[in-house]
Parts: C-alpha cells; structure tokens; sequence
C-alpha cells in the first residue's frame, strides 16, 4: 500500500518535471557573447513614434485561435494563456498547442506585440512544430486566425537566439509599438544538469513579423 | 531502480521551490523612459545631455526609450528647427530639467510629461517625471493611472455619470488604482461645476494591463481636452518552452541519460513500479 502511494507521488511529480523542464529565466549570464542586443534608446528608439489615439481604449481583443506558417509546415491551435505563480508565461503542456500571452497584444489591436509561445519538445510528445521556428528565413509568411474569424497576416522579419536570462521580456511583451507578432520557444543547448538535474535548453529562439494585413 | 526513482523525486521537489521570479521585467541596469508631449499646438525637439534625441517631437504623440543606462540625464525641450541642430548646450533649451538634470534609477520605467502648467496662460511649461506602477495588476483586474498635466484646473475622474474614481487630481498630480477588467464610461469632470473635459464611453479596461492617461489640452477650436494614452502589460520574467532536449544545439539527448528514470517512469507506468518495488520486497 505505501509503495503504490509512492508510485502515485513519483508520476504526479514527473508531470511537474514535463512542467518545469526548461524554466527558469532569472539565472545570470553565462558569458557567451551572443545575445547581446547592442541598443542606443536615445538614437534607435525614434523609429517608432506614435500619436496616441482613443483606439487604445475601445478595442476589445479578439485571441487567435489557429497559427500556420506554410513554409515551415506548421498548423497549431491556440490556447488563451497568462502568468505562472513564479512569474513565467504559462504554456500549454503539448508542444504541439501554442500559447497566447493575453496581457499582451492580440491580432486586431491597433498597436503592440502579439506574442505565441510554445514548448519546443517534450518527453511525453517528443519535437514539437516550434523547433522549426530556428530555421524560418526573414520574408516568410505567417497567419493567424482570431476567434472572430478573421485572418490576419504577417511577414517575418527577425529570428534571435538568445541566451535566457538576458531576453528583455519587456520589450518583446510590448502594447506600444507597430503591430507585429512574436514567437518565442527554446533551443541552443541543453544543460540537463541544470536546477539539480531538471534541465533546460540555455537559449530562446524569438521570430518577429511585422503586420501586412 | 528504486534508487534512481527516489533521486528523481528529490529533484523534482527541488524543480518546485527553486525557480524565483524576478521582482520585474525590467532590466537591472537600465530604466524605461516613456515620453508624453502634452504641450498643445507646438512641435518640439528634444535633447537629452545635449544631444538630439526626438526630432519633430510632435502635440499628442508618445515615445518610449527602453534600456535606458541608470544616470543623471538634462533634458531640454527646444521648439522643432529646421534642420535640427545635432546637439545644444545642456540646460539651455526652451524648458526640461534644467542644468541639475533628472536621476534615472536602474529597474524603474519612468514618464516624463512636456506639458502646461494650470496658470492662465498655461506658462510657464513644465516637464514632469512620474514613475509608473507596473506592480503586476493580476487576473481579472486592470490598473489605471490618470495624470492632471492640462491647462486646466482640478478635476475628477468618475464613471458617468458620477460615480467617483479619483477625485482633486490637480496639475501635475497622478492617481493609481486597480479596477475590475470591464468596459467603462469614463470621465473627467472640472472638479467645480462637473463640466466634462475628457468623455471617454466604452473604455475597455483589459486584464493584467496598465493603463497611464494623460489629460492634454486645450487644443483645436473650440478648445477642447483628450487624452494621450498608453498602456504596458504585464510582461512574463521568463518563458520556459522545452523539457526534453530533443533538439539541443549540442549534440547531446540528455534526455536519454538524466532522464532515463523519468521515460521509464512514464513508458512503464505506476503499476509496472509497484509490481517491482514489490518483487524487490519479497
């Protein structure tokens, strides 16, 4: 009776594993030089003035609901997600459904990032579609569809990888700003003994597409 | 076997109550500066330490600087020239922060607001710096900061017609306060008489967002107030968005090794453990 209980922990646990795999964003630098955004805010930041308009306060957000980019083959339904209690975005637990960050942008808001995120992997599933996302090239199109129907279309104009613990969140989790849309994953290298042997990927691949439609 | 499953629970409970999440998403060297031109009817330059930084900076526009470096910072408002000059003497522009500058502390998103003041003839202009709030506002709630930074005198913010959301906002006065995410009818009534200078039906508040709101005016003919307006949500510390290594960089599936006793785990299933476990025991 007490080993069943034990076996019972032990499989709740490894759901916290799947969780928790590639988590946690706070560590310092590892001293790799790639990541590093070099950024003037006084000469770099004037590409983006904006007059602010009522818009802002009378648009209510319609959350995307499908995500396809057919260069890359990906097709993925969307879930509506937010916060974890330790601050991190919260994720579908299958690399094969994105994750909406709904405190951000959504496709028909009039300024701001709308930004997916999804696991790259899992033990359970194996590669999801978003490891595909290394090898999109700048042009690519990409279209979303929101829960009123209607498509929107973006074209993808960066691909970072950066190290975890240097990604300014904040800048990627914009309102302000063109509309655009982020995706973001993991990748670079994985350290499994990391956090006691939890593991993660060291790095975060974020796509970029600017809204064309 | 029994071993490894016993090391990967004590790992697992280790995974639970080591992750710590920043206080903010904000950068621990740098500060956001978001900039709010409220003066009507004038297109500005500004400078920062004397060098050019918003050129043609024009009535009712925002910009935000983001990473900005922690330092003290002169900031001078110039009318907009044609061409701009590259660089000024600090301190010497139409009106800022004056030679003495503003501190700009690391982790800190502040806003600096070009405006008027409340005399009558809205001189002399004045650049005000606010902090904003951004502790996290959470599921199901908005948070709201309205600044008085018109040429106008007190005021009060009320969902129309009169219920009250903060009241004696006077100029250069700011107020916060977290609401219920909704649709509102919001207003801002002149504190004596309750005339309606800003009317703002059908603002959507959305969840985990903040929202600052600038009182700018009067401009245009009749003279009239509206606000300039942006929001900044809630940003996640970090995104965690793979467990298995499937697609490391480095050659390496260590999901294979470190993770052995987990797949198993998750191949075998509970009662293939027990029955083990068991047999181990008898």
């Amino acid at each position: 009776m007490s080993s069943r209980s034990t076996s019972v922990v032990v499989l709740a646990l490894v759901g916290l594993l799947l969780l928790s795999g590639c988590a946690a964003s706070a560590d310092p630098a590892d001293g790799r030089e790639r990541g590093a955004v070099e950024y003037d805010p006084f000469r770099s930041a004037r590409t983006d003035d904006f007059v602010s308009s009522t818009d802002t306060l009378t648009t209510v957000k319609s959350a995307p609901t499908q995500l396809v980019v057919g260069a890359l083959g990906i097709d993925m339904r969307i879930d509506t997600k937010a916060l974890e209690p330790n601050g991190d975005m919260s994720l579908p637990v299958s690399p094969f459904r994105a994750g909406w960050y709904e405190y951000a942008a959504a496709p028909n808001s009039p300024k701001g990032a709308t930004v997916l995120a999804a696991h790259v992997d899992s033990l359970a599933e194996g590669k999801g579609p978003f490891a595909e996302l290394r090898t999109v090239q700048p042009g690519t199109e990409v279209s979303l569809v929101d829960s009123a129907g209607v498509t929107h279309t973006y074209i993808v104009s960066t691909v970072e990888r950066i190290t975890k613990g240097e990604v300014p969140w904040g800048r990627y989790f914009s309102l302000a700003g063109d509309p655009r849309l982020v995706l973001i994953t993991c990748g670079g290298e994985y350290d499994p003994g990391y956090n006691g042997g939890v593991g993660r990927y060291t790095d975060n691949y974020i796509v970029t597409a600017e809204k064309v439609s | 076997m029994r071993n490894r499953i016993l090391a990967g629970l004590g790992v697992a409970a280790l995974a639970t109550v080591g992750l710590a999440a920043p206080a903010t998403a904000l950068s621990s060297t740098t500060a956001d500066i978001w900039v709010v031109h409220a003066v009507p009817g004038v297109t500005v330059d500004v400078y920062i330490n004397g060098n050019l930084a918003l050129d043609g900076f024009t009535p009712g526009s925002v910009e935000p600087l983001v990473d900005v470096p922690a330092d003290n910072y002169v900031v001078d408002i110039v009318p907009d020239a044609t061409p701009s000059a590259d660089t000024i003497t600090p301190g010497t522009g139409l009106f800022g922060t004056g030679a003495a500058g503003v501190d700009v502390a690391a982790g800190v998103s502040y806003t600096l607001v070009a405006h008027p003041s409340e005399s009558v003839d809205g001189n002399p202009l004045l650049l005000s710096p606010f902090v904003n709030d951004l502790d996290p506002v959470g599921a199901g709630e908005a948070s709201v900061t309205v600044r008085h930074t018109a040429n106008a005198p007190e005021v009060n913010v009320v969902v129309a017609p009169s219920t009250p959301v903060f009241s004696g906002l006077q100029n250069t006065d700011e107020q916060t306060g977290a609401v219920a995410a909704g649709t509102y009818n919001l207003q801002v009534q002149v504190a004596a008489g309750g005339a309606v200078a800003i009317d703002l039906p059908g603002t959507v508040l959305a969840a985990g967002t903040h929202y600052f709101i600038h009182a700018f005016g009067p401009a245009g003919n009749p003279a009239a107030y509206s606000p300039i307006i942006f929001t900044i949500g809630d940003a996640p510390a970090g995104v965690p968005a793979g467990s298995a290594g499937l697609v490391a960089e480095n050659g390496v599936n260590p999901a294979l090794f470190a993770g052995g006793a987990v797949l198993l785990a998750l191949l075998a299933g509970a009662g293939v453990l027990v029955a083990r476990r068991q047999t181990v025991k008898a």
